[in-house]
C-alpha cells in the first residue's frame, strides 16, 4: 500500500465519535465533582523559604511566616501577576527567590530553568499589552536576559526525563516571541543562549541520525545541512533546519 | 498604581471564580473529548471501556483547574493521562487489548449499508494494525494522522524530543505498512 493511501485511511478514521447524548451527560457529571485542596502546601511551602532567607531557626518561621502573610498576603498575591516594570514586580522575584533558595539541587535546576520560562512567558504579556509597553519592554527583556544566564548554568543539572521538554518548550517561546516582536529578545552569541540550542539540536541530530534509514532524501538533505551548522557552532540554524524534517503528509 | 493593583485584582479573581472554571473546562472538553475517545477506543476496542477512560482522564483535567493548577498543554496533558490509564488498566486486569468483537460498534450512522461494509472492512483493517503497533508508535502514529497534532504536542505526550517523535512516525508508519501487507 502506498504511503499516501495509508495515511488517507488513517485520516478517515477521524469520523470515529463517542455518542453525543454520553459526550453532554459525562460532561455535567465531571463538572458536578468538587475537590478538596491540600491546603497547607502553600503555607509550608511560605515557612519553609522565609525560615531560610533570614536563617531564622525553622521554629520560628511559622510566627514569621503568618506575620508577613498577614501584612503582605494581599499584595503577595497580586503581584503574583505582574510583569517586569510594574510596582509589586520585586516582590514576586523575592518570593521566587526563597522558595528557591531551601530546594534540593534538582529541584533547583528545575525551577531556575522553570524561572526563564516564567520571564520569557512575561514577556510575551507584554507584547500584548498597550500600557507603558516600551518601558516594560525594556524591563523584560533585562529580566529575560538575567534568567537566562542562570538557568543555562543549570541544563546540565536537569533531570534526563523532563530536561528535553523543558528545553523544547523554551526555544519555541524563544522563536515566538521574537516573530512577535520581529525582535532579538536574547544575544545570539551569548552563551547562555548557545547552550540551549546546542542542547537541543544535538540530542535532536543524535535521534535522527540513530534513525537515518527511515528518512526521505528531502529529510537526509535537511539533517546534513542541520549537522554542517552545528559543525561551525551555529545552534539556532541547525535547530531551524531540525524543525524541517516532518513527516510526510497528504497536505 | 493602585487602578492597576485593582486590575489585577479583579482578574485574578475572575480566573479563581467556579464560572471562569467552568467554562475554561467546558471549551476544552469540546475541544478535546472526540480525540481522547478515539485515542481511547483505537486501542481498548471497547466503547463502554473507551468511556469510562475518557471520563477518568477529563476528570483529572477538572480537578486540576479546580484546584487552579496551572495546566500548560491541555492537549499533551490530555494524551499522557489517558495513555497512562489505558496501561494501568491492562497490567491491572492483565487482558489482551485486542478485542475483535467490538471493532465496529462505532461508525458512522449516516452510510447506507453497501458504503458502511466497505469503510467498515477499511476501517477495521486499519485499525487493527494500529492496535497491533508498539506503545509508542501507535500513539505517534494516531495523533499525529488521525488527530492531526502538531509534532510538539505528540512529543509533549510521549515524553520525547521533536526529532525522537518525528522518527517514531516513520518508523510507526512502516511498521503499519508492513502489518497491513503481510495481513497481521
Amino acid at each position: 500500500m502506498e504511503e499516501i493511501q495509508l495515511i488517507k485511511k488513517l485520516e478517515s478514521l477521524k469520523g470515529t465519535k463517542p455518542n453525543n447524548e454520553w459526550v453532554s451527560l459525562v460532561k455535567r457529571d465531571i463538572i458536578a465533582k468538587q475537590f478538596e485542596r491540600e491546603s497547607s502546601v502553600a503555607f509550608n511551602n511560605i515557612i519553609n523559604a522565609i525560615g531560610s532567607v533570614f536563617e531564622t531557626p525553622r521554629v520560628f518561621a511559622p510566627v514569621l511566616a503568618s506575620m508577613l502573610v498577614g501584612v503582605f498576603g494581599f499584595a503577595l498575591i497580586t503581584a503574583q501577576n505582574t510583569v517586569p516594570g510594574d510596582g509589586l514586580y520585586s516582590l514576586k522575584q523575592a518570593y521566587e527567590e526563597a522558595r528557591i533558595s531551601v530546594m534540593s539541587p534538582e529541584d533547583k535546576a528545575i525551577a531556575q530553568v522553570e524561572q526563564f520560562d516564567k520571564r520569557l512567558s512575561e514577556l510575551d504579556k507584554i507584547t500584548e499589552e498597550s500600557e507603558n509597553q516600551g518601558k516594560k519592554l525594556a524591563a523584560g527583556i533585562v529580566e529575560v536576559q538575567k534568567a537566562l544566564v542562570v538557568a543555562s548554568k543549570q541544563l546540565s543539572k536537569l533531570p534526563e526525563d523532563q530536561k528535553t521538554e523543558l528545553v523544547n518548550n523554551i526555544v519555541s517561546k524563544i522563536n515566538k516571541i521574537e516573530k512577535t516582536t520581529n525582535a532579538a529578545i536574547v544575544d545570539n552569541e551569548s552563551e547562555g543562549y548557545q547552550e540551549f540550542y546546542k542542547f537541543l539540536a544535538e540530542s535532536e541530530i543524535k535521534e535522527l541520525e540513530a534513525n537515518a534509514k527511515n528518512l526521505t532524501v528531502k529529510q537526509l538533505n535537511l539533517l546534513s545541512q542541520a549537522k554542517e551548522s552545528f559543525d561551525i557552532s551555529d545552534y539556532a540554524r541547525a535547530v531551524e533546519f531540525l524543525y524541517q524534517i516532518q513527516p510526510e503528509t497528504t497536505k | 498604581m493602585l487602578d492597576r493593583v485593582l486590575d489585577i485584582t479583579t482578574f485574578k479573581k475572575t480566573m479563581q471564580s467556579q464560572e471562569f472554571k467552568e467554562q475554561f473546562f467546558s471549551q476544552l472538553y469540546d475541544e478535546h473529548v472526540d480525540r481522547i475517545y478515539r485515542f481511547v477506543f483505537f486501542k481498548v476496542s471497547n466503547e463502554q471501556l473507551a468511556q469510562d477512560i475518557t471520563s477518568e482522564t477529563f476528570t483529572k483535567l477538572w480537578k486540576e483547574i479546580s484546584l487552579d493548577k496551572e495546566v500548560r498543554s491541555p492537549s499533551g496533558f490530555l494524551f499522557r493521562i489517558a495513555k497512562n490509564l489505558i496501561v494501568d488498566h491492562y497490567r491491572a486486569k492483565d487482558q489482551n487489548p485486542i478485542n475483535l468483537d467490538n471493532l465496529d460498534t462505532v461508525l458512522d450512522k449516516g452510510q447506507d449499508v453497501a458504503g458502511q461494509a466497505v469503510q467498515n472492512d477499511d476501517m477495521r483493517e486499519v485499525r487493527l494494525a494500529l492496535s497491533k503497533l508498539t506503545e509508542d508508535y501507535r500513539i505517534a502514529v494516531s495523533m499525529y494522522y488521525i488527530e492531526q497534532e502538531p509534532i510538539s504536542e505528540v512529543a509533549k505526550a510521549l515524553g520525547k524530543s521533536q526529532g525522537a517523535t518525528r522518527v517514531l512516525i516513520h518508523r510507526g508508519m512502516k511498521q503499519l505498512r508492513d502489518i497491513l501487507e503481510n495481513k497481521g
